[in-house]
């Protein structure tokens, strides 16, 4: 099984990403490939639970956001 | 930038690629010949890091909100419950920086919602040109947050 805790984004972690996006290429690079070379090849069902999780993940920081937006 | 979006097309035209010899059972029934439910694991990894890659732009957004990097918008439209709704349908008009980038964070998230749409239907060729341009919304993004 792959190491689920690899695309597990810590707030540390997206701001030292984000930090780097658009300062450094090979850094975006880097973390594009954390994320494709979490999985085997046949290794599907970790895959599916894997994408499920990043929706859930990128549903709730698209509401983060909007609330924060809104000053809430 | 540039480089960078070309580098994720590349690695989005070589999921497409690998949809024709790597077929995992996709959920749905494509509408045309070149969409089959043939969606594979590279364009589950495609999904997977345009997903991720949106998260990471929206939480940068919330935490400038709230860390004071971006001032919330004066603009009496962006606290609607459907400001997202409001802005797809192009009726909003940002009159500071806050109001643009909650925009933008709506523009990105429907962009990301379509290309899970085309995924779920297993329209494979369709949901590589969602995904790009899901990811484009993200680089754009992220690049205005930073304040590009």
């Amino acid at each position: 099984m792959a190491d689920l805790a690899k695309i597990t984004l810590t707030v540390a972690g997206v701001m030292g990403a984000i930090e780097k996006v658009g300062a450094s290429l090979p850094a975006f690079i880097d973390l594009f490939n954390q994320v494709i070379d979490a999985f085997s090849e046949d290794d599907q069902a970790t895959l599916k639970d894997a994408l499920e999780q990043a929706r859930k993940n990128a549903d709730a920081a698209h509401s983060a956001a909007q609330a924060a937006a809104k000053g809430n | 930038m540039n480089k960078l979006f070309t580098f994720v097309l590349s690695a989005l035209a070589l999921a497409s690629l690998t949809a024709c010899t790597t077929p995992t059972g996709g959920t749905g029934l494509g509408s045309s010949p070149g969409e089959y439910a043939d969606l594979t694991v590279a364009d589950e990894r495609a999904a997977i890091a345009v997903e991720t890659g949106y998260t990471a732009a929206a939480q940068a957004l919330a935490l400038s909100y709230r860390v004071g990097l971006v001032s919330p918008s004066v603009d009496l439209d962006v606290q609607r419950p459907d400001f997202c709704t409001y802005v797809l349908a192009g009726s909003y008009t940002p009159s500071d920086r806050g109001g643009r980038l909650a925009a933008l964070d709506c523009r990105a998230y429907d962009a990301v919602t379509r290309m899970r749409r085309l995924y779920d239907a297993g329209q494979a060729d369709s949901f590589a040109v969602a995904a790009a341009e899901a990811l484009a919304l993200v680089r754009q993004l992220v690049a205005d947050v930073k304040g590009n």
